[in-house]
């Protein structure tokens, strides 16, 4: 597919359809997050790849969706609320593959005083988006989920992942349903949002 | 470009020639950045874009005197 389709197609999709995801293609987007660019040049990164339907089911059962008393949305923020929040679980019931893209974590971002935590953080989010764009190339819907309050711990242990390495994100893959529900767009263009050398 | 050879292709570079870019190239660039995901769904960025000399001279002349003290 053109790059600038990939671009404007890649929407967060939560709906997916009960449908294997071909090896290959897998591979072609692993292999795509992998040639993200790596602040030290080392690419320390370690991809934990579900496939297997009875591991994602345990590990869904360690995602707690967020709760949400939104009735009629009034924003496009509130629409995702909307789509979203009860659906933090399901997306990961039904996807076909959750990759868990762990990455070496020298720095701790908690007591990060020079700001050096934030280049493997950094990384591993284009390491993220990467998948995410390629994910798109090959026809799949895709989200993320960022693991919170307990869920860094519980799937750290649930997976036997060792010390000192972290994860930015669930990457959720899966053939999505016919017309999945999508929030309106925040207005984000050249226009809105670019200061040209000066703000 | 076909994705998959974007993604092959690209590679950090550090040197450069003086030669003029494509101004509305530039704006395609940074429109795809704009579709990017963002968690709270409203893309609270906004970008300062440094094309003149001048402007890049003054924005950057604090970490070329740090460079050179
Ligand atoms: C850092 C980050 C964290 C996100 N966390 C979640 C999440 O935990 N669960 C979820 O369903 N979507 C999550 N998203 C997806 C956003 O909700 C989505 O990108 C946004 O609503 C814009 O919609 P779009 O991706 O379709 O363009 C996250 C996105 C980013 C960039």
């Amino acid at each position: 597919m053109e790059f600038y389709e990939v671009i404007n197609k890649r929407r967060s999709i939560r709906q997916f359809v009960d449908r294997e995801i071909p090896r290959e293609v897998l591979e072609r987007i692993l292999d795509a997050g992998l040639k993200a660019p790596s602040s030290n040049h080392q690419r320390r990164w370690e991809l934990v790849t579900l496939t297997d339907k009875n591991i994602i089911m345990e590990l869904a059962k360690f995602i707690r969706p967020y709760p949400c008393r939104i009735g009629e949305p009034k924003t496009p923020q509130q629409e995702m609320f909307k789509i979203a929040y009860p659906r933090q679980r399901t997306m990961m019931e039904e996807a076909a593959c959750v990759i868990l893209p762990y990455f070496k974590q020298k720095y701790p971002l908690s007591e990060d005083k020079n700001g050096y935590g934030l280049m493997d953080y950094g990384a591993a989010w284009a390491l993220v988006e990467n998948m995410l764009l390629a994910a798109t190339a090959e026809g799949l819907g895709s989200v993320v989920h960022i693991p919170v309050k307990k869920e860094p711990e519980q799937i750290k242990d649930f997976l036997k992942v060792p010390d000192g390495w972290a994860l930015p994100a669930l990457v959720v893959l899966g053939y999505a349903v016919k017309d999945p529900l999508l929030p309106t767009q925040v207005k984000a263009t050249v226009e809105n949002k670019v200061h040209w050398n000066k703000w | 470009m076909e994705f998959h050879e974007v993604i092959e292709k690209r590679r950090t570079s550090r040197e450069w020639t003086d030669k003029e870019v494509d101004f509305e190239a530039i704006k395609r660039r940074i429109a795809a950045g704009m579709k990017a995901p963002s968690w709270d769904h409203c893309r609270g960025w906004q970008l300062i874009v440094l094309h003149e000399r001048e402007e890049k001279e003054r924005a950057f002349a604090y970490a070329k005197a740090a460079a050179t003290a």
